[in-house]
């Protein structure tokens, strides 16, 4: 009688097919079934009878309730998660769909020329605001009476000098290495008179872009009236007296 | 073929007859909208086969809230999984039974701490195993199946039961059973070639 090289393997061919054979058989069976046409055909046939043994279960009736609930499962069912954006657009032609997405385009690049806009007239307003503070200085210079004054720094690297002619109304003021402040912070001038009352010269803050910083002072009065020239650090928004750290004094 | 129904006229005093365009009785077209998530086809899948489901995972887990579950469950997958159905290679009841049956067992796994087992009959991979899936819808076949299984000596369809109904090997079957290996192999051997014998023959 012939040895036949497929008995092993064929036994174990209808538990395989329902998966029942053991896992340390199923690997050698299916390296023989990928070289073995005739096992594959008998395990193909298995297979097929598989399917009859799951439809041969006879049918169960369901509970109107499960049927519900399954309803209930589903996407358009569920609290509205789906992408609002991906359904507007799912319902459009392609041509739609592009004049859409242009003129969304077309709004976001709008959108930022307009933002970079407000940030280019922010930067004229302040550097406006600088060249007349220069143009000052300039015209300060040239005045026969003007003296220039030099700062007494209370804080560390601050230097810097004032132009101040004391029968006009204002002063200038140069300083490097002005020390920078928190978004909640601001510097004051103050105007200081014999009296020791002050009065507020103005608000500034230093300048990001050079060195120093220009700080035109203007006053009410001549500056004759008055006999120093202060700064200190308050709140935003300023204060109607010095509340917070002196940083210079200017003595007229 | 459409759906033919009837519904009242907008000033309520006649019956118009007319073409459902929606929902088609062909389960491929059905599947087909189901893939473009179509609920109404969805549902009538569902109306269609839920009891033949519910039948199967029933019989698997043997609990009617947890067969529910499964059933639920199974219908969800073949939402999810519309798009993999490859309508060409065969009807859908199979192919959505085969899921059920996946679904039960891994509940019934879950439900035992038992460790998943390798199983030919995986959903994913059915379609490559199944050799002409065209005949499987003549349902006197399943009803021949039914009766070849109940005619089987009892031992037999006890084995028959534990492996395929309930995922067990051929050892944990022995274990069980408290049967030797080999006898659990022959009682099951012997049992799935006669089914064989009489699905080739219907």
């Amino acid at each position: 009688m012939l040895y036949d090289e497929h008995a092993p393997f064929r036994e174990n061919i209808p538990a395989y097919a329902i998966g029942a054979l053991d896992a340390e058989d199923i690997a050698a069976l299916e390296s023989h079934l990928k070289t073995c046409a005739a096992c594959q055909a008998e395990l193909a046939e298995y297979q097929s009878m598989t399917i009859g043994l799951l439809q041969s279960i006879p049918p169960k009736a369901t509970s109107p309730e499960l049927r519900r609930r399954l309803a209930a499962r589903l996407p358009a069912h569920q609290p509205q998660t789906r992408n609002l954006f991906l359904s507007f657009f799912s319902q459009l032609s392609p041509r739609q769909v592009a004049t859409t997405a242009l003129i969304v385009i077309l709004l976001v690049a709008n959108l930022y020329s307009n933002l970079q806009l407000r940030d280019l007239k922010q930067q004229q307003v302040i550097l406006a605001q600088r060249l007349l503070g220069e143009q000052v200085a300039i015209a300060m210079l040239a005045y026969p009476e003007t003296q220039t004054l030099t700062i007494n720094a209370d804080v560390k690297n601050l230097t810097g000098s004032m132009l101040v002619d004391k029968g006009r109304n204002m002063a200038i003021l140069f300083l490097w290495d002005l020390p920078k402040l928190e978004a909640t912070q601001t510097y004051q001038a103050w105007l200081i008179d014999a009296n020791g009352k002050r009065i507020s010269g103005g608000l500034f803050i230093p300048s990001a872009s050079q060195g120093y910083t220009t700080v035109t002072i203007k006053s009410p009065v001549p500056m004759k009236n008055f006999v120093g020239v202060g700064v200190t650090i308050e709140p935003q928004g300023g204060s109607e007296r010095p509340t917070g750290p002196r940083i210079l004094i200017v003595n007229l | 073929m459409n759906f033919r129904h009837y519904i009242f006229s907008r000033d309520q005093t006649k019956l118009i007859r007319y073409n459902n365009p929606v929902i088609p009785t062909d389960d491929n077209k059905l599947i087909a909208q189901v893939a473009q998530g179509n609920e109404r086809a969805f549902l009538a899948i569902y109306d269609r086969y839920a009891s033949r489901v519910y039948g199967l995972t029933l019989r698997i887990l043997g609990n009617d809230m947890l067969a529910e579950e499964a059933t639920q469950d199974t219908f969800l997958k073949l939402w999810s999984r519309a798009r993999q159905y490859l309508a060409d290679q065969g009807p859908l009841l199979p192919w959505l039974l085969t899921i059920a049956r996946r679904v039960a067992l891994d509940r019934l796994r879950l439900e035992n701490r038992r460790p998943t087992l390798s199983d030919s009959n995986d959903p994913e991979n059915v379609w490559q195993t199944i050799p002409d899936l065209e005949t499987l819808s003549d349902e006197s076949r399943w009803r021949s199946m039914y009766f070849a299984v109940q005619t089987l000596h009892p031992d037999q369809r006890k084995v028959i039961d534990l492996a395929y109904y309930q995922g067990l090997s051929q050892s944990e079957i022995a274990e069980v059973l408290g049967w030797p290996l080999g006898t659990v192999k022959t009682r099951l051997h012997a049992a799935l070639e006669k089914l064989r014998e009489v699905w080739n023959e219907t």
